[in-house]
């Protein structure tokens, strides 16, 4: 197995990272790419222990410690089209949260309105 | 007696889950994605994009800190995974800080960089302040 895969394995076997944020990091190894065949053995041996133990940040910092400039323009590319995506749920997210809370005053505005009427 | 216990169980239930919807990140996270989103451009000098550059490591990293804090009344329903993404952001910041701090940068490459933390302002401010 290569680099990139004992990475991604040990990403797949965190039991602490949710299966959004392993999406995440995948993503950002891939698009870290080959250099991460580079990494001395030790920097490698970090990264794992860092993803078994749900340390995303400091596995992801050993793993940009590799990256040539040209790769980190890249890199922050993918940062940036994965944040678009976070953008437009939480946007929908808070949508439908507003969609709620105005049903339930339309709902509990119906029930004062029927109570005022059945009491005159 | 029975009844009094239980408002007071209740109570105490309301008020435990009413503190943990009310609980998020610090607003001051949503004030520095605002402040960074209005000043974020291009300098026509090359110079001027290796300084912002070098300074962009450590506002993504206190900007990250402050996303790994709870506080009572803050910005609620922050995830995970863009809490991740701001931690990759910091990385990608710090290390573009170092190459351009030995020299090994290219100002080509310096003002694509940029751009992209520009952008990656303006979605944070988003999401932290819709």
């Amino acid at each position: 197995m290569s680099v990139i895969d004992d990475i991604r394995q040990a990403i797949a076997d965190s039991p602490k990272l949710d299966a959004g944020v392993k999406s995440i990091v995948s993503d950002f190894l891939q698009a870290a790419g080959p250099s991460l065949e580079a990494l001395a053995p030790g920097v490698v041996h970090n990264i794992l222990n860092s993803f078994a133990t749900g340390d995303g940040a400091a596995a992801t910092a050993a793993v940009t410690e590799a990256l040539s400039e040209d790769q980190v323009a890249t890199t922050l590319g993918s940062v940036e089209q994965q944040m678009q995506v976070a953008v437009a749920a939480r946007a929908a997210q808070a949508a439908a949260a507003r969609a709620t809370m105005a049903a339930l005053q339309n709902a509990a505005l119906t029930v004062v309105s029927r109570l005022l009427i059945s009491a005159l | 007696m029975k009844k009094v216990r239980f408002m007071i169980h209740g109570a105490a239930a309301l008020l435990v889950a009413a503190t943990l919807v009310a609980c998020g990140v610090p607003r001051e996270a949503g004030s520095i994605a605002a402040q960074h989103a209005a000043a974020a451009t291009m300098p026509a000098d090359d110079a001027a994009v290796e300084q912002r550059l070098q300074q962009e490591a450590a506002a993504w990293a206190a900007l990250s800190q402050l996303l790994k804090k709870q506080e009572f009344g803050g910005i609620t329903g922050v995830d995970a995974g863009f809490v991740q993404l701001i931690d990759q952001t910091a990385a990608l910041a710090k290390r573009d800080g170092d190459i351009v701090a030995n020299g090994q940068d290219n100002a080509a490459l310096n003002r694509q960089s940029l751009q992209r933390f520009n952008d990656l302002w303006h979605q944070a401010d988003q999401y932290l302040n819709q």
